[in-house]
């Protein structure tokens, strides 16, 4: 037992220990701290999110459900309600909104930019005001709400992700909507529906998508005038129930009393889970959390392999001490508490740090977080759980890593270890063979590579510190690097030989051959034009299942195909579909397989069924996103039953007409509702991948500083150590110059070593591991790890050149050494 | 020819300051053998590593072979010790992870010296070790591994050797082994130097400087006279 008295000479002790190397412990400490720090900091964010996400969407009563028409289909709202409310389920409904949603394009252009998007006009009922609006209710977050009396007025509250994108601000400014409708911009909105703007299949859609909300009766008048709907007419509902209401039987009992009353209109109930918005945002936060564990774990596995390279050499150095104090008889354990103060020194400092570090991760990601998804409620709070788990990780690293070196240290017999010079760190038991390695060259070559192999363990350590960061910084930069090409790739197989060609969405179903659509195919800008059928499908095949936009035109076209003639030459084109390889790779099919195509059917004008259909694969196209499959118009139009229908064009303009001319010229024309140029798609996965990079980088640079950290330490203490060698080595004349660069050749090897460990052996398993990670996140996307030449350069730079020059930072040391002191030095 | 004139070294330890030498005035000759005697703490090793250039007096000058080193810049002092002296340790400080064969060779290399293996190998040779030169010091005895230390300072050749108490970590028998290979580069021309606080080891040369509290008390022959090595006593 210690007693008190003991206690408290060996903590004074041990803080000695830490005052007489306080570089290389708060180096330590700040290494144990990056662990802390992204474990801790990273991992708030998940309680900060979920939080945020459930008060924000309770706050604006996000629906339950959600009941829309299919396209073309329209309802009274006043037979609407009554059907409803006799309803026997209807009695749990807390709230409902009628609603109207129409695409539209918007022109929101102001003085300096040119802004024209796709768009949605969603008129919901505002008598009482937009403040009042019972169901995904608005948040104002700059301008004002719509008033009771402006119910028929032509303003409107503008998305908030689409102002914030385009630095729009509410005054009052004219925009412009399909057909030359214009509306005011009073205010700017955030509803739970737009929380994360995912349209169609694009997510972070809000460069490219601007939901306008206008009031009902103003909806109701556009509808009116641009495709003769009367007034009183609906297309979407939207529900909220009470606490416990029954959803699924009102749902089934709704879809029921339709059918029964209206034969000729089909409906689409989404409960709020199924929301793509409100699924992304909620699947996000687990499969974000346990992205956030594997970097944590990568990065805390760092800390450990640092902490323990370093407290083991600071152990190692002193075991003359630890000799001389068994000689005296001192007890081992009381030896041991010591070091173990010391160590908890190290890990309080660590926690100091990590919590400092938690707060910044945790706020930085927090803010990237709220910027991608503006939660109307943002909660950020310290996570005590966490915190005290950081703790525990901050406490327990440096003593595991201290406890084989104490342990080791306090076993040796006393002489060996006061014995001083020749015996000390030989490598004799655990690198025989490579103590007699010898490289050709000069002397000065040998002594770095035996300096390496004098104790394997702790090279290995060291090289174990290094292989870490590089093959996390592989994954981490390979991911970065596969994203660009991926893109590019992508690019460039959409553009194919058409660069200017364009994609132009129509409001509705068109005879092809007649105008509006040939207004628009035989217009002055347009050189020439596909029609084309677009729609959302679901594809089957052996038990697995993908959501894709079909696109069915004459697939031997002369403005763009997906594949060549010669590829499509002598194949049966009917019920023939060509998707992209990653498509194929999901539903685990290859050319000449069947698939299940599960399409819209048209029953009539406004009625729209869904039907399976089997599809034999055409062909692969060698695209890494699974978001377009394609099937020819004319061989396949009848099984949707829409021959000679068209909902959109692929154009080619005139040279020098730019996609913003076609938008101006195309704004006005009946029938029109969006123009985006064909790489859109591209942009907007450049954006998803944009929330990846900004965490890969962060990461990026964590680990850069936990191996520069990490090589400093190492070469600190190594030259601490080794004191009286390089004093000899200065007794004998070695200019510093070479003494810096043994020193400098050593870490250029323990550089290499380590790079090349963790490039060949560590990086494929951390590269699995988040491929399989961002596969669960984005799993339309076949994103794999690359690395440019240019990457592969600055990774040589990291592993190798500034492990290299590192130890110059020793040089002043060295040069400084108080030879004769030195020369005497035996510890 | 090695001058020093009004030697003097002081340190400061706290307010305290410490006249580690005072006022020391030597000449030894080129070839001569000389021991520095006294206590611990006279005075002899700082006065050793003044002449090595690994340390510079805050008094007084020091010449060797006519060049005033004791104003040299510390690039200059590396220089000088590369080409001019040899030390010797009492802990030996060799590099362990070199084999004795490679200790040697370090210096030689260092210093330049031609054919700097087979020099390396005919310097072990010489001290008796010529078949434990692929041997680290770790397998070497406390006597063997001082006999690889001596052989490093024999192939730079160097005028001047200086042995700090070079037999304080061996026994009887092999400290004379060792004093005899000093005793030897002596008689090849070059100037030894050998700190000691040991009376009788003093006894392997005629002129013997004693120290005492950095002031040199006598220099002359030993008290008792010098013995051949195989009668020394200690």
């Amino acid at each position: 037992m210690i007693e008190m008295g003991n206690l408290k000479l060996l903590l004074r002790w041990s803080i000695r220990d830490l005052q007489q190397r306080w570089i290389q412990v708060i180096t330590i400490s700040i290494i144990i701290a990056l662990g802390i720090g992204v474990y801790t900091g990273l991992s708030s964010t998940t309680p900060w999110r979920q939080t945020s996400f459930e008060e924000s969407n309770e706050a604006l009563n996000m629906f339950d459900l959600k009941m829309s028409l299919l396209t073309g289909g329209w309802i009274n709202q006043t037979d609407l309600d009554a059907l409803i409310m006799n309803l026997t389920y209807s009695e749990s409904l807390k709230g409902i909104e009628y609603r109207i949603s129409i695409p539209t394009t918007v022109n929101a252009s102001t003085v300096n930019k040119s802004i024209l998007v796709n768009g949605k006009i969603i008129g919901v009922d505002m008598v009482e005001g937009s403040e009042a609006v019972e169901v995904n209710g608005f948040a104002i977050t700059e301008g004002r709400h719509i008033q009771s009396n402006e119910r028929s007025e032509n303003v409107c509250l503008v998305e908030y992700n689409f102002a914030q994108y385009y630095e729009l601000t509410a005054n009052n400014q004219t925009l412009q909507i399909s057909g030359g409708y214009e509306l005011s911009y009073i205010g700017t909105v955030l509803t739970p529906e737009y929380f994360m703007v995912v349209e169609g299949n694009l997510i972070f859609a809000e460069s490219a998508f601007c939901a306008l909300f206008v009031p009902l009766e103003t909806a109701q008048f556009i509808l009116e005038h641009s495709i003769g709907i009367p007034k009183g007419y609906i297309n979407e509902v939207l529900f909220l129930f009470d606490e416990g209401g029954d959803i699924t039987s009102f749902a089934q009992e709704l879809e029921d009393e339709i059918e029964t009353q209206y034969p000729q209109l089909s409906i689409d109930l989404m409960e709020k889970d199924e929301h793509p918005s409100y699924k992304l945002q909620l699947e996000d936060i687990p499969g974000d959390q346990e992205m956030y564990y594997i970097f944590s774990f990568l990065v805390l596995l760092i800390a450990i392999f640092g902490a323990y390279n370093l407290i083991s050499r600071v152990v190692n150095s002193q075991r003359r001490q630890i000799g001389i104090n068994m000689a005296l008889g001192v007890p081992p354990r009381f030896i041991a508490i010591r070091y173990f103060l010391f160590s908890l020194e190290i890990s309080l400092g660590g926690i100091f740090f990590g919590y400092i570090f938690a707060l910044f991760f945790g706020h930085a990601l927090g803010g990237v977080i709220k910027e991608l998804i503006p939660y109307v409620v943002w909660r950020e709070w310290l996570v005590t759980e966490l915190f005290i788990q950081g703790t525990l990780i901050g406490i327990i690293i440096p003593i595991f890593a201290s406890f084989i070196p104490i342990w080791r240290a306090i076993r040796m017999q006393p002489i060996d270890a006061i014995q001083t010079g020749a015996r000390i760190g030989t490598g004799k038991k655990f690198s025989p063979f490579l103590t007699y390695l010898r490289l050709p060259g000069s002397i000065f070559l040998q002594i770095p590579i035996r300096n390496l192999t004098r104790n394997l363990r702790r090279t290995l350590s060291t090289f174990g510190g290094i292989a870490l960061a590089i093959c996390v910084l592989v994954g981490v930069i390979g991911f970065m690097d596969g994203a660009d090409k991926l893109l590019a790739d992508e690019e460039a197989l959409i553009i194919g030989d058409s660069e200017n060609r364009i994609d132009v969405t129509l409001n509705n179903l068109y005879n092809a051959t007649l105008y509006p659509v040939t207004n628009m195919t035989n217009h002055e800008d347009v050189r020439s034009a596909v029609t084309m059928l677009q729609f959302p499908v679901s594809i089957y095949s052996t038990g697995k299942s993908i959501d894709i936009i079909m696109r069915s035109f004459n697939i031997t076209n002369e403005i763009w195909v997906p594949l060549s003639a010669s590829e499509l030459e002598g194949k049966n084109l009917y019920k023939g579909a060509i998707i992209s390889q990653e498509a194929a790779q999901d539903l685990n099919v290859k050319v000449g397989d069947e698939i299940t195509l599960e399409h819209p059917y048209r029953e009539s004008a406004f009625r729209y069924t869904k039907q399976n259909t089997t599809f034999h694969l055409l062909a692969i196209q060698k695209s890494n996103i699974r978001f377009w499959m394609y099937c020819d118009l004319t061989a396949n139009s009848p099984i949707f039953n829409m021959t000679g229908l068209t909902n959109s064009l692929m154009v080619l303009p005139k040279a020098g007409v730019t996609e913003l001319n076609l938008k101006e010229s195309f704004f006005t024309l009946p029938g029109y509702s969006s123009v985006q140029s064909v790489t859109q798609i591209v942009k907007v996965y450049e954006e998803l991948i944009e929330v990846f990079r900004s965490i890969f980088e962060v990461l990026q640079y964590v680990v850069i500083v936990l191996a520069v950290l990490l090589v400093y330490n190492t070469t600190s203490v190594n030259m601490e150590e080794r004191t009286r060698e390089l004093a000899t080595m200065g007794a004998f004349g070695t200019p510093i110059r070479i003494t810096s660069r043994i020193l400098m050749l050593e870490a250029f090897m323990a550089g290499v070593l380590g790079s090349v460990t963790g490039y060949f052996l560590l990086s494929p398993f951390i590269v699995t591991v988040l491929e399989n990670k961002v596969t669960e996140a984005m799993d339309e996307i076949g994103l794999t790890a690359t690395l440019t030449l240019t990457s592969l350069g600055v990774l040589i730079v990291i592993g190798v050149i500034l492990v290299t020059i590192i130890p110059l930072l020793s040089v002043r040391k060295l040069m400084r050494m108080d030879l004769p002191s030195a020369l005497r030095v035996s510890e | 020819m090695i001058e020093l004139k009004a030697i003097g070294k002081h340190y400061q330890m706290g307010e305290i300051k410490v006249k580690a030498l005072d006022d020391i005035n030597l000449e030894i000759t080129k070839g001569e053998i000389v021991v520095l005697l006294g206590p611990s703490g006279s005075g002899k090793t700082t006065l050793l590593n003044l002449i090595g250039a690994l340390d510079s007096p805050t008094a007084g000058e020091i010449d060797i072979n006519g060049t005033r080193i004791s104003k040299y810049k510390r690039s200059q002092q590396f220089k000088f010790r590369r080409n001019t002296i040899a030390f010797i340790f009492q802990t030996f400080n060799l590099f362990p992870t070199l084999s004795a064969f490679e200790n040697v060779q370090y210096v030689a290399e260092l210093s330049k010296i031609k054919e700097s293996k087979k020099k390396s190998k005919d310097a072990l040779e010489a001290v008796g070790l010529g078949g434990r030169i692929r041997h680290f010091p770790h397998q070497l005895s406390g006597g063997e591994q001082q006999r690889v230390a001596i052989a490093r300072a024999l192939v730079k050749e160097s005028p001047i050797i200086l042995a700090d108490e070079p037999t304080g970590e061996l026994d009887f028998k092999t400290g004379k082994q060792i004093l005899e290979l000093l005793v030897q580069q002596h008689g090849n021309g070059t100037t030894v130097l050998i700190v000691t606080h040991n009376r009788e080891i003093a006894r392997v040369s005629n002129r013997v400087v004693e120290l005492h509290s950095g002031k040199v008390t006598s220099d002359g022959p030993p008290q008792n006279g010098k013995v051949p090595i195989d009668k020394l006593h200690w």
